[in-house]
Parts: C-alpha cells; structure tokens; sequence
C-alpha cells in the first residue's frame, strides 16, 4: 500500500479542501470579500483538480486502497470499524463529477445569490463546503459504514440547504419533509449496515489489498450452498435463513437507504418539495449530485446486488416505475423547477433501471451524462429565475430565446440531452441502459420486459415534458411584463452554462455503443474503463456474477441478430422521444400556446396533485394509525413530526396513566412495591431453578 | 413441605388458642421498667446530633480495643510505623470529622423555642 | 491471585485515586474548620475540583500505562483489586464529579454549608472508587454504604426546598429497603460458599456439589444481590427513588446520581457477577443472565414510556436515565456464553464512559435553566436559543447523543450494546433496545425543539440579569466538546475497556 503512496497521498485532501472552506466561510465568511465563496471555489477547483490527477493515476496504473483511521478496532473485537479510501475507476469518476459541478455551482452561486444580495450568505457557503467534503467523502469510502455516515451528513446539508431561507414558510416544511422521508429510508440502511457487519464481519467494499469484503464473502457463501457445500465461517446468517434469502433482506434494507436517497418510488415525495430551495442547490444536490448517492451506492455494492436475482427484478422495476410515474407528473407542471424535479426523478428511474436489468455500466453512463445535463438545466432554470426576479411560472415566461441567448443554447442543448436525441449525451446513456434492460429481459429473464416496457413509454413523455418546458420558457410571444425585460445576468452564471452545454452535448462520447458496434476503431472509453476495475470491483466481474447468480444473458430480438436489436432499440427509443417532442412541439408551438393540459380532464386533476401521492402518504401517515403499521407508515410527511409524537403519547399515555399510578409518591407504596418485585422475581426463578425441592416439582 | 409445616401450625394454634385479652398484654414492654406516656414523642433533633457522633465513637472504640491488644506483639513483629500509622490515620479522620461538627455547631446545645415540652432530654 | 510482578510498588499505591479523594475531603473539611460561617465558595469547589480532577489524571495515568493491565494489583489480601476496569470507572467517576464540583459554584450561591456539600461529593466519590476495586462482598457492601450515605445528603441539601428534602427522604428509605435486602443476600451467599471474596465464591461454587446442596438458598441470595444492584443503578423495580430523587434534588446532584452513581452500580454488578457466578457455573441454578435480560427490557421499556410522557424537562431526564440504565443492563444480559462476552461488557463499560458526559452535561443544562429562573416545563424552554445559542447548541448535542445520533459517542457506545447483543444470539433484546432508542428520539427531540423552532414565552428576562454562570456554563461546554469528541476519539478508550472486560471474564471460571 505505502510503495505506491505518491499522488494518492493525497486523496483525504479531495474531501478535506471543501471542509476546510466549510471552516473558512462559518468562522470568516462574513469578513471576506464574497462571503467565503471564493474560499469554496478554489476549494472545489482544487478538489476538482486531485480528482483529475486521481483519474490519471487509476488510469496508468491501477486503483488503490487505503486505511485511514482505525476508530474501532483491536485485538478481540470481532470487527474493525475504520475510515479509509478507495479510489478504483468507479469512485474517481464519479469524484470528478461531483467536484466540477461543486466547482461551477460555486461559480454560479456568486451570480444567483451574492449578486442578488441574499443575506446569510456566510452560511450558505460554508453548508454547501460541508457538503461538497460530505459528498466526496462518501464517494471515496471504502466501507459501508463510513459511507453510512456521510450518507447522513449529506442528507443533513440538504435539509439545512433547503432550509436556506428558513424565514419564509415554504422551505423549513420541505426541509423537513425531506429530513424524515429520506431518514425513513436510512432507518432501514442503518439496520442493513449492521446486520452486514453482523452476518460478514466487515463491510469492506473491497479493492486491493482488502483481504475480505462482504460482497466476496456473500459471493463465495453463495457458491458454496449452490455447489452443496459448507457456508464459510466468516458468514454467519439469522433467523435460519439461507445465504440467499438473508442476504436479499440485507439488500432490502440497504435499498431502502437508496430509495429515499435517490427519490424512488414510493419515498419520491420529498423532492420536488426539496426545489424550495436556492437554485444552485437544487442542480448540486437535488439533481447531479446527492440524489445520486443512492444509486452510486448500489453501483459500489453491484458485486453484492448481482448475486440476488430478485433483489436486481426489484431495483429494475422500482426503477422503470419510477422513470414512468414521474414522467407522467412532469408534464402537467407550470413551473420550471417542478418540472425538472419530477424529470430528476424519473431520470434516477432509469439509473436504477439499467443497474436492475444488468447493465452495470449503462446505469453509471446515464448516472454521468445525467448528472451533467441536470445541472446544467437547473443552473439554466437558475438564470431564468434570475431573469425573471424569481417568478418560476412558466405561463408567465416565454420569449425569452432572444433575450438571452447564452442561457437558451446552453439549457436546449441540457433538453435535448435529457429528451434523448441524437446525438447528445442523454441518447447514448438512456438508450444503453433500455438495450442492456432489452436484451438481459430477452436472453432468459423476461420479467424485465416488463421493466423496459415502463422506461420505453417514459421516453415519451419525457420528450414530451421536456419540450413543453423549452417552448413555454424561450419561444412564444413574452406573457408578461417581466419577461418583456428580464434582468441580465453577469458572466458568473455564462459561464457555468457555457461549461456544461458543451458537456451536456459531448459527454456520450466515452461511450458510444452503437457507433462501437459498426465502426470498432470508436472506442468505448467507459466501458474499457469500468470493466479495468480492481479484482472483484469491475464490470467484467459484475457481468459473470449476474449470468452465474442471476442468469442474465444477453438475448436478441428473434431475427435480428445482436447488432440488429442494438439499433433496434436504440432506433425505438429515438423515435419515442422525437415523437413525445413533436407532440409538444404541435401543443405549444407559436406565439401564444394555450393550457392543452385541459383536454386531460379529470387526468389533468390526478397528475396535477401527483397521483395523490402526498394526500395517500398523509392518510397512511394520519388515518391509518389504527392497524400496528401505524409507527412506521405516519412519518411520510409534515405532519410527522407532531403525529408520531401523538400516536406514541397514546400508546405510552396508558401506559404513562398506569405508571403514574404507580409512582404514587408515596414511600411506603413504593417500598411494597419492591418487596413484591423481588418476591415475584424470586418465586418465578425459584420455580425455574427447583429450589423450592418437592412442593412445586 | 417446609413452608407448609409452619403455616399450618401457626393456623392451628390460632384456631384452638383461648383468647383471654387484658391490660397487661397490650403494654409497652420496656424491659421491665414500668411505661410512661405514649410512644409518640418527638425527640429534639439535636439528639440525634449526639447520638450520631456517639456511634462513631462507640465504633471506633470497638476497633481500637483489639488493636492494643495486639499492639506489642504486631510492633516487634512489624515494627512501629505499620503497627501505629494505620492506627493514627483512622483517628486522624476521625478528629478532623470531630472537629468540624464541632465547628459546625453540632455539639452546640440549644433549646428549641418552638415546640416547649416536646423534648426528651 | 497475585499478579507475577507487581506494575506498581507498593501495591496500596494502585489505591492513589481513592487515597487522593480521601486526602481532599478531609482538606475541605479542615478548610471549613477554619471558619465555618464564612466559607469562600469559589476556594472550596476549587479545592473539591482539583482533588476530583487530579484523582482524574491519576486514574487515567494507570490506566494508559499500564497499572490495571491483566489481573490487576491485588491490594489488602485480595479485598481491593485495582484492574482495568477499576481504573476505568474510577475515570468516569472522578470526571464526573469534577464537572459537577466545577458547576456548582453558582448553583449554590447563597446556601449555608457549602463546604459540607463539596465533602459530601467527594467522599461519595471516594466510595465509588472503592466500589470500582471491591473484590469481596464485605467491601462492596461498605463502599456502597460510603457511597449512598453521602448521596441521602446531597438529595436533601436544598433544606429549605420541600422537594428536595422530601426527595432525599424517600431516597433514603428505599435505600434502606435496598441495602437490607443486599446485606441479606450477602449472608445467604456467605452462608453457601463460606466466603466473602468473590474468587473464593467461584472456586467454592466450581465443584457443583455446594450448588446441587445448597443451590436454592444461593439463587435466593444472588436474587436479593440484584435487588441491591438494582436499586443502585435505578432499575426496575428498584427504579421508584429515582424520578423523584433527580427531580427534587439540586440539579447537579442529579447529575452526579443519575451519571457516576449509576455507573458505580454498574461496575460492582459486573465484577460480582461475572467474578462470583460465572453463568457456567451458575446456569443451572439461578440464571441470572435471563433475570437481566428481564430486567433490560422492563427497565429500558418502562423507563422510555414514561420519559415519554412527561411534561417536565428534568423529570423526562430522569426517567431516560431509568431507561438509559436498561441499556446498559444488556452489558450482563448478554452474555449468553455465545458470541464475544467482551465486547457485551466492555460496550457497557463504554456507555457508561460516554453516558457520564452526555447524561451530566444535560442535567447542567437543566441546572442552568434553573439558575437562569425559566421554568421547568418543555414549554419554558420556548425559545431558548434565541437567548444562549451556543449553550442550547450543547444541549443539541447531548440530546442528540442521547437518543443514538452520530452526533456524539453515544451513537457508537450504543452501537457496541447492540452489536454485542446480536453477537451473543440475544437479537430481540437489540431489537427492543433499537424500538425504544427511536422512541427515545420523540422526547430527547421536543427538548431541541422548543428551544430552536418554538417563540419565546417571555420567561427568559434570568438570562439577561443573572447573565452567564462561568463555572456551570464551561461544565456544560466540556462535558459537550467531551460528547462530540468521544465519537471519534472513542477507540482509545474502547480498547481499554475491552481489555478490561476480557481480564474480568477471564478471572471468572
């Protein structure tokens, strides 16, 4: 470990730049030029640049692993709990995604909120510094509960984040909603966290050097009871459950972590809600960033996930549900931010979906392209919402192509990517994670037809959604006085979007599949790299765990041949998309385009109040009290906080009544009181023991 | 069966006993001397103050009687400093506890303007 | 029984933190002698917290070099032994009652007879320190009574205040009760094995033949030495002094019984029982592993239920406390035999350890509340922070710890209890354990609640004339900056005491 130190040496500093600018902007920020945002964009441009190194360096020569800090440990204790770092071709990836959009959202952040004159910026910068450090961190953990832990702390950034502007009431409700529903979802984690030290006595991610790691240890139980054998000593499983089942309740509970992170269905509720607050936190955390904690986390533990069949029919599913349900929402929306929440959603759907249906890389390919063409869309949303002194309805938008041009190229190139058109980055992504779900559902498993079907008729309504967005925003006649004079914004806010237009347009080219598949010479990059992973933390790996364990195995439409179905689907999956856009072009083309949600009729109702998800989430959380399901159904929602406390004061209320009957207060009662506990105490044990000799025997 | 032999022969006592009730039974015993008042009597708390201090002293008596017993023998054997020391120790603690409920007032006598007649001094 | 070579020489001096706390206390008492009516406050809880304080260093000196290692300096004919755990409980103990004599100083402004209080403490801290090193019932049963006859004090030591004196009586009465039924049991036990010392009590028990004879009588003994552990660490049923006693007793006193005293139950419960009555031996007879884990459940469960209920911040305190002590009871019930018996222990050694902090810094914030006149209610907390946010951020920060958040070392000590309990094939206790930490959470959270999000009541004028009371208000921050840095800094002190809990275990059969 210590012969290749070098660079990799450095790698704490990638997560400890940002904190110590979380420092800087509590402790100074206010006596500092820009309130501590420069302190945080070179803290983020310097994380961003040892992230790049780190690439590098996994790229010439391989991953790398190493122990920080034993914080538990030691002889005769059954498990170690330490922090240390893995930097394998996944992690430094997706290191380099979050620090360069940490680094332009810091750019950005001084156009929205330093030129805006918020107050409390001091505080802004530092929650966004520990949450860059947060987010770094737990992409370099090399265990799950290191990654626990900053799972937490960045669920902790978001809530203060969204609170931002605690003063109004909107956000402190949302920031708290979306505390609770994604601490629901980490209760679960947790329990999964310690049954997998309980059952592994590790939970090592694994990489070099690590001598066990429990998705090894699970593959090697699983093969030993396929092959008839003994379990290994190191695994030990509850309840008499087999490795299998066990370990599929394991990965529930961790998926449950997941799901709310990653805004899955059902736990997608606090999301939307979340865009309470400031733009450029919305596109760091609520889009490119946080919710991708969740699926980074299932992509890390892929080796463990690709051993249980069900578990990947699950996440597949939960998945392409997910993609379609919050597509349907996304198009009814009138303001700019819910429609790029629920399209969030939708696009983590098909990340889930792809890391479901085998398609290991696809789901990190969408996972990346994904990651920048959202934020580049909330960032663009941002300069409109500049623009517009943060009106964010977009019926009282439009026109605004002319006005500033910058902003208009950059957010297109963002929608056509999230839409799917070739040849910008999302097409690529998006159509490999529904081959990957097509084929492996053809070849073997045709429950996850069922899947892909769901994500092909997403595409459409994200065509659609995501057109309508465009044309009511930029085209069209101005529909009020702001639009006809929207405020300029300054090169802080260009820039950025400048930056990631071009990504959001070239990024799909490190990995080109289809073009791969005609012309070899086109290399594709991710791929290569992903499957050049360290020992049993690589593609290739994955992709024999789920054909051995899950019997995934690439199929072909019948007569089409395996290059026939790649450009077929990636073919459907291009004409869906250019056929939701057209709709959308046909609706609200022209200058003034009328409210066409109308003809849904009662539809329109449904999918204007989310399926009643909140409404259902508040009845489960409110009405159903009665059943035993009541504790954990109620904290789906605002009311919670205050249900919750009365539901348990009236179970404990009885039992209050009771016990404050029995704390009399005076001394005498209390004395009988003991006397009596220890006689019952003593005759119950006296009868278990045979003291008493013959008289009870 | 232990427990079942003296319940019944207390039952059965209380069955076939006479019962002749009378003055003399249902006096205070106060061995031998003959009771007078009621028992309910409030004593003045700074007895409890001279009792206290008689207990430790009583207990440190109880310690130090056996110590000079064995003083000599345990001083050729042991030599002075672990015969006497402990020794000196335990009533240095003692003198300076002495010395503070002394200082405190603890050994001040004084009567109660309250509650004249109640106490049994 | 003698360690090969001695790692300290003589060997009474491994008895350096009790000789110290000792030395003070009678320091104080002499200092009072001097003129006892008029008493320098601020060079009395100096004095009362340099002695505890340095009682501290020397404890934790031993500790890291060594002193306690393996089967510890047996002092007095094996009466005393100074082993790992000894030390370390002597170090959760004298930091404690370091803390509250730095506290109290502005709490007891204005009280006659300060100088008793501060004696009280420390010899009540001297009794806790014996207990840590007790290895034969007789000393056990005396350093208790050292221990208790201080604390009857202290709970009454508001002798003007009708709940104090009253908390302090019953307290005393139930004592009583308790220490009856302990001395009890301890006759029987002796009447069994012949001995006092807790070895000879396992070597006596080793053949069988005394249990097979004479084992009723034992279980009823070893039954009546819980009841007296019980009452020590205020659990079910021997927990009713408890609430009233934190309630009406001056709020750092409350501290000091709710965090040392408890925790000086505990260490004696853990050497008696796993030295005296190795549950291999013992199993068969009275399997005093399944009354603790009677005992956990009950105690944790009732303990949360009621705090739950409470509308008083210091009474809600008192009975987590009572809860709290349901925790760490999972310390002796889970050792099953099955799985790491020293991590069970030694994870409720390490509670203890975090507990004292996080349990004393949040009865200090009571305390401060108190001196600051806002009232005791949640609903007098309204606000609080807008008046002493930094102060209100500590509280956070125990609350938090409380209830099992990674904010503090509560989350992982907690964490320890649990694991170990799943280890030791025990899951359902962890499971009623994790259901009331959630439930715990409701509470501990109300408290954050009204003094961050709720507007103030207008009750909180104290804090602008009474203004900040240096000595409660730097306890309060040490013992929250000590909350948060157990978290990272616990593996120092986990190895210790999973060192300590393995040399106990290993002494026993």
């Amino acid at each position: 470990m210590a012969a290749e130190g070098g660079i990799f040496t450095f790698a704490p500093a990638i997560a400890v730049l940002p904190f110590v600018s979380f420092l800087i902007a509590l402790s100074a920020g206010r006596y500092m030029p820009k309130k501590g945002a420069f302190a945080g964009i070179a803290a983020t441009g310097g994380s961003l640049l040892l992230s790049l190194l780190m690439v590098a360096q996994v790229a010439s020569g391989h991953a790398h692993h190493m122990e920080l800090y034993t914080w538990v440990g030691g002889e005769g204790v059954p498990f170690e709990l330490t922090f240390g770092i893995l930097l394998d071709q996944l992690s430094t990836l997706m290191l380099v995604i979050v620090s360069t959009i940490a680094f332009l959202v810091h750019v950005f952040s001084l156009g929205y909120m330093n030129d805006e004159g918020e107050p409390g910026l001091p505080r802004y910068y530092a929650e966004l510094g520990l949450f860059t450090a947060s987010m770094l961190a737990f992409v370099f953990s090399d265990n799950i509960l290191m990654a626990f832990m900053f799972f937490e702390l960045v669920g902790l950034c978001s809530y203060l984040l969204i609170g931002f502007w605690f003063r109004r009431s909107g956000p402190p409700s949302a920031a708290k909603k979306a505390f609770l529903v994604t601490r629901f979802g980490d209760y679960f984690f947790l329990i999964g966290v310690v049954g997998i030290f309980a059952t592994f006595g590790t939970g090592m991610f694994g990489g070099p050097g690590v001598e066990e790691s429990f998705p090894v240890l699970a593959e090697e139980a699983m093969s030993a009871m396929a092959a008839g054998e003994a379990m290994p000593e190191a695994v030990t499983t509850f309840f008499g459950l087999s490795p299998g089942a066990w370990f599929g309740v394991l990965g529930l509970l961790v998926l449950g972590g997941v799901m709310g992170k990653s805004a899955q269905f059902p736990f997608h509720t606090w999301l939307p809600d979340a865009m309470e607050g400031p733009t450029p936190v919305s596109a760091l955390i609520h889009a490119a960033t946080m919710v991708a904690a969740g699926v980074y986390l299932v992509a890390r533990m892929y080796g463990f996930y690709a051993l249980l069949p069900t578990l990947l029919a699950i996440i597949a599913f939960v998945g392409g549900f997910t993609a379609l349900f919050a597509a349907t929402m996304g198009v009814v929306k009138d303001e700019i931010k819910q429609v790029l929440a629920y399209s969030t959603i939708s696009q983590y759907g098909y990340i889930m979906l792809g890391l479901g249906g085998g398609g290991y890389v696809a789901g990190v390919f969408h996972l990346t392209t994904h990651a920048f063409f959202k934020a580049l869309l909330f960032l663009g949303a941002g300069s409109v919402i500049i623009a517009m002194h943060h009106n964010e309805d977009m019926w009282e938008m439009g026109g605004l192509k002319d006005r500033m041009p910058v902003t208009y190229y950059a957010f297109l190139s963002g929608s056509l990517a999230l839409a799917g058109i070739v040849p910008f980055s999302g097409f690529w992504s998006k159509d490999e994670v529904l081959y990957e779900t097509l084929v492996h559902g053809l070849g073997g498993s045709p429950i996850l037809l069922g899947a892909y079907l769901m994500g092909i008729v997403a595409v459409f309504f994200t065509g659609f959604y995501t057109f309508r967005m465009v044309l009511l925003t930029f085209h069209g006649d101005p529909r009020s006085d702001l639009a006809e004079d929207p405020e300029p914004v300054r090169w802080n806010v260009k820039i950025p979007l400048a930056i990631l237009g071009t990504l959001a347009a070239v990024v799909g080219v490190i990995n080109l599949v289809p073009v791969h598949a005609v012309v070899g010479a086109v290399p594709e990059f991710l791929h290569d790299w992903l499957f050049h992973g360290p020992e049993t933390l690589n593609g290739a790996h994955y992709e024999e765990l789920t054909e051995q364990f899950a019997g995934y195995s690439a199929g072909a439409i019948p007569g089409l041949g395996g290059l026939g179905t790649l450009f077929a689907s990636a073919g459907v999956s291009l004409a869906v998309a250019l056929a939701g856009s057209a709709l959308a072009l046909g609706l609200y083309r022209g200058p003034d385009p009328a409210e066409h949600t109308e003809k849904l009729g009662a539809l329109k109702t449904v999918l204007y109040n989310n399926y009643y998800q909140d409404e259902y989430q508040v009845w489960l959380a409110q009405d159903l009290t009665e059943g035993t399901v009541a504790g954990t159904a109620k904290r789906f929602d605002d009311g919670v906080v205050d249900g919750l406390v009365n539901r348990v004061s009236d179970v404990s209320l009885v039992s209050g009544y009771f016990l404050r009957r029995v704390q009399t207060g005076i001394v005498s009662n209390y004395a009988a009181l003991i006397t009596l506990g220890l006689v019952v105490l003593l005759v119950a044990f006296g009868i278990m023991g045979g003291w008493f000799g013959g008289v009870f025997a | 069966m232990g427990v079942a032999i003296p319940l019944t022969m207390i039952a059965a006592s209380a069955l076939i006993r006479p019962s002749v009730p009378e003055q003399g039974k249902r006096a205070v015993y106060e061995s031998g001397e003959v009771p007078t008042g009621n028992t309910r009597i409030r004593f003045n708390i700074q007895y409890y103050m001279v009792a206290l201090l008689f207990v430790v002293f009583d207990i440190e008596t109880v310690l130090i009687f056996p110590w000079t017993v064995i003083y000599r023998d345990a001083v050729t054997q042991f030599g002075l400093a672990r015969a006497l020391l402990p020794m000196l120790g335990f009533i240095g603690v003692l003198v300076v506890g002495l010395a503070w409920a002394w200082r405190n007032g603890a050994v001040r006598w004084v009567r109660s303007e309250h509650v004249p007649g109640q106490t049994a001094d | 029984m003698m360690p090969l070579q001695a790692p300290i020489s003589p060997d009474w001096l491994a008895l350096t933190p009790a000789i110290v706390l000792g030395v003070f206390a009678m320091v104080l008492f002499l200092l009072d002698s001097i003129d006892p009516d008029e008493s320098n406050d601020g060079l009395l809880a100096g004095v009362a917290t340099v002695g505890t304080a340095s009682a501290m260093v020397v404890a934790g000196v031993f500790l890291l070099s060594g002193v306690g290692a393996g089967e510890g300096v047996s002092v007095f004919n094996g009466q005393l032994v100074v082993d790992g755990m000894a030390l370390f409980f002597t170090f959760i103990f004298t930091s404690v009652a370091a803390l509250i004599c730095l506290a109290s100083i502005e709490y007891l402004a204005g009280t006659d007879d300060i100088a008793g209080y501060y004696s009280l403490v420390v010899l009540a801290t001297t009794g806790m320190t014996v207990m840590a090193a007790a290895n034969s019932l007789a000393t056990v049963f005396v350093s208790l009574e050292l221990l208790s006859l201080p604390s009857y004090g202290l709970v009454a030591y508001l002798k003007n205040d009708r709940g104090s004196v009253e908390a302090g009586m019953k307290y005393f009465l139930i004592g009583a009760l308790s220490s009856a039924v302990f001395a009890y049991g301890i006759s029987l036990v002796y009447g069994v094995t012949g001995s006092l010392l807790l070895p000879d009590i396992a070597s006596a028990l080793a053949g069988g033949e005394t249990l097979a004879n004479l084992g009723g009588l034992l279980g009823v003994g070893v039954l009546m030495l819980v009841g007296g552990f019980a009452f020590k660490t205020a659990s079910v049923p021997f927990h009713f002094w408890a609430p009233e006693a934190y309630e009406g007793a001056p709020a750092p006193v409350s501290a000091f019984l709710s965090s040392a005293s408890k925790a000086a139950g505990f260490v004696i419960a853990f050497r008696v029982f796993t030295v005296a009555f190795p549950i291999e031996t013992v199993a068969g007879t009275i399997d005093w592993v399944l009354a603790f884990q009677i005992l956990a459940v009950v105690t944790m469960t009732l303990g949360n239920f009621a705090a739950a209920t409470q509308e008083n911040v210091k009474r809600m305190l008192a009975y987590s406390s009572v809860g709290h002590a349901g925790y760490v009871l999972i310390g002796l019930a889970a050792l099953t035999g099955q799985g790491s018996g020293e991590i069970v222990l030694g994870a409720g050694m390490i509670h203890l350890l975090v507990y004292g902090f996080m349990n004393t810094g949040a009865f200090l914030f009571v305390a401060m509340a108190e001196y600051w006149e806002v009232g005791r209610t949640f609903e007098d907390y309204n606000g609080l922070a807008t008046k002493a946010p930094v102060a209100c951020v500590a509280m956070t920060v125990f609350m938090f710890s409380l209830a099992g958040l990674p904010i503090g070392g509560g989350f992982l000590s907690k964490y320890y209890l649990f694991a170990g309990a799943v280890g030791a094939g025990v899951w359902w206790l962890a499971g009623v354990a994790a259901i009331n930490s959630a439930l715990s959470l409701f509470y501990y959270s109300r408290v954050v609640k009204a003094m961050w999000l709720e507007e103030p009541n207008g009750n909180l004028g104290g804090i602008d004339t009474r203004g900040y009371p240096t000595g409660l208000y730097s306890a309060v921050m040490i013992a929250a900056v000590a909350t948060v840095l157990l978290l990272p800094a616990l593996g120092v002190f986990s190895d210790v005491a999973f060192e300590a809990a393995n040399a106990v275990l290993r002494l026993g059969p």
